[in-house]
């Protein structure tokens, strides 16, 4: 068998069988430019609509899961002094030879104070005296 | 303060078009897609047939072709230097796509018993080309796209090369190579 004869029997067998198909059998369709100018059309406001939504989802949310209780109280300071023995309020009175109008801002350091050194001496802080309730 | 909004050029044109009032319009031209698709729709159903052996594929098929060259150039086709070649390039494409998609899809379907051939192919075709077009489909897809351009649509290895998107040397081995397989599945029977 040559080539020429393979040649010859393709182009025979794929003429009939694309003659096979005619007009009559292809299904009704419409031309692409009626069939998609519509979708064409009416498919700009789809961004926008789904745009909106998602703005109007996501505001939603936000107020839907907004926390509506006060707000949490702020952190308590780590230096905050516990005993009264060693307030700073204090300080001014621990040594006795501070006078009573000296700032509290010249503070000695605390380390260097002791409990037995305060109680020791009671009287000499004005604050003491300030803060005590005095009977009427 | 004038705010400018971008108008969606659908709304504009009918904007356009109700503001205008009523004109004297011509007979609008058909557009140039359309008498193409009049022209061109039975040969390329015709193509894809011979490529993936089934009608409503080959249909399906030149419908996706015509609405995606539609919503890509729109109806003037003016910027589609040769809508034919573009047209057969696409046709192709899409059926070696279907070709493939077929081929994986059998890979997990359970085989079936071939479907026994309508009554029409068997009146038109006789012995000789059902065992001409069944070695065909045994070729794969890129010999037999070759095949078909050649010896269907006549079109040369320069042109051939240019719809398939490869080189006129590997046209002519792809043809040579086929043309072998074909020769020696049909000196078996």
């Amino acid at each position: 068998m040559t080539e020429t004869d393979v040649e010859r029997r393709l182009r025979g067998a794929l003429s009939a069988r694309a003659a096979a198909v005619t007009v009559r059998d292809l299904r009704p369709a419409p031309a692409p430019s009626g069939s998609a100018r519509r979708s064409r059309v009416t498919r700009w406001w789809l961004p926008l609509t789904a745009g909106l939504a998602a703005a109007a989802v996501s505001i939603m949310a936000f107020a839907l899961l907004r926390p509506v209780g006060p707000a949490p109280a702020p952190p308590v300071s780590p230096a905050s002094p516990v005993s009264p023995a060693s307030s700073p309020a204090i300080s001014p009175s621990a040594s006795p030879s501070a006078s009573p109008s000296a700032s509290p801002s010249v503070s000695p350091p605390a380390p260097s104070r002791s409990p037995a050194t305060v109680g020791s001496t009671p009287a000499s802080s004005p604050s003491a005296q300030t803060v005590a309730p005095t009977p009427r | 303060m004038i705010f400018v909004l971008p108008m969606p050029l659908s709304l504009l044109r009918r904007w356009r078009g109700t503001a205008a009032g009523p004109v004297v319009t011509e007979a609008p031209a058909a557009p140039a897609i359309d008498e193409l698709y009049r022209e061109r729709r039975l040969p390329l159903v015709r193509l894809a047939v011979l490529m993936v052996d089934d009608l409503p594929t080959a249909e399906d098929i030149v419908q996706d072709v015509f609405t995606r060259l539609y919503r890509r150039h729109g109806t003037g086709l003016g910027a589609v230097a040769d809508p034919n070649a573009y047209l057969v390039s696409a046709v192709m494409n899409a059926a070696r796509s279907a070709l493939r998609r077929r081929r994986i899809a059998r890979a997990y379907l359970p085989p079936r018993p071939e479907p026994a051939p309508a009554a029409e192919d068997e009146a038109l075709l006789g012995a000789g080309d059902r065992d001409v077009i069944r070695a065909l489909g045994r070729l794969t897809t890129r010999q037999r796209q070759v095949v078909v351009l050649r010896y269907w649509s006549g079109l040369s290895e320069q042109e051939i090369a240019g719809a398939l998107r490869i080189t006129a040397g590997t046209v002519k081995s792809t043809a040579h190579r086929a043309l072998t397989l074909l020769r020696a599945q049909l000196e078996e029977k």
